[in-house]
């Protein structure tokens, strides 16, 4: 796969960050960062790392909203044609 | 307990094993065994789909045979939802639409095949608990979705394409 086909192009990421940047996130999700990459099967990735407050000993709520907001998030970014396959992370603030 | 419900059990007490400060070795272990977990889930149903019950060997030679890459191929053509991004040999058997817990179902195990492949492999990743937590609830989940929609046609069809998909698109080449 060349490199052209791993990197974001212009649209698709505008599209990925529109989305995002619309979304209602639970207070505790300070942001997010994008990385496009490839995934473990060289497939293009995109690996959106959220910075949430208790990430490091979540509580069972924090647990249930990132996990109902990324499936939610997932299933619209693939609706929206996204080719790039959205992977989520959570990180703790520095 | 079948070896899929015992991953999952041990996926859930991995991610919560340390209470203050989990040790990375615990949440990768935690992310690998969700995977692992939802992977037995499906090559289980998929064996008992397609071999019979005797003899008893037969069905567990049947579960070797299922390849993690192909499956994930498999589950990149469902996950959508849409008919038009399967195989070809696959949307000839499916029925639209593609029920939605099929499609949750597959997208699950494309995230947790790739969080696995990280947890085992990629030593610069610093893991936090919600990481891992969100991976064991994510197949949870995909366990609940599986048993709503697992004696659907198109399930059976999902079930059969994780083993044979690849056979398939070499017989039609």
């Amino acid at each position: 796969m060349s490199e052209a086909d791993v990197g974001p192009a212009p649209a698709e990421e505008a599209r990925i960050r529109k989305i995002l940047d619309k979304w209602r996130f639970p207070r505790n999700v300070r942001g997010y960062e994008l990385d496009f990459d490839v995934d473990s099967s060289g497939d293009p990735a995109v690996y959106i790392v959220f910075t949430v407050d208790d990430a490091m000993n979540p509580s069972d709520q924090t647990v249930r909203n990132v996990t109902d907001f990324s499936q939610e998030l997932r299933n619209q970014l693939l609706r929206a044609g996204v080719r790039h396959w959205p992977y989520f992370r959570f990180q703790a603030p520095a | 307990m079948a070896l899929h419900h015992d991953l999952l059990e041990q996926a859930r007490h991995l991610s919560t094993r340390e209470p203050k400060r989990p040790r990375q070795a615990s949440l990768r272990r935690a992310i690998s065994a969700a995977y692992y977990s939802i992977f037995h889930l499906l090559v289980s149903d998929a064996a008992t789909l397609v071999a019979p019950v005797r003899p008893p060997a037969l069905r567990l030679q049947v579960r070797r045979a299922f390849g993690h890459s192909d499956m994930k191929t498999v589950c990149n053509g469902f996950a959508s939802g849409q008919v038009d991004n399967l195989r070809r040999s696959t949307r000839q058997l499916v029925k639209a639409p593609i029920e939605p817990g099929i499609a949750s179902v597959a997208a699950c195990f494309i995230e947790l095949y790739d969080a696995r492949h990280a947890a085992d492999y990629d030593l610069a990743l610093s893991y936090t608990r919600l990481d891992a937590s969100q991976k064991v609830a994510l197949a949870e989940r995909a366990f609940d979705q599986w048993h709503n929609v697992r004696t659907e046609p198109n399930a059976a069809v999902f079930l059969t394409a994780l083993l044979l998909q690849k056979q398939w698109e070499r017989g039609s080449a």
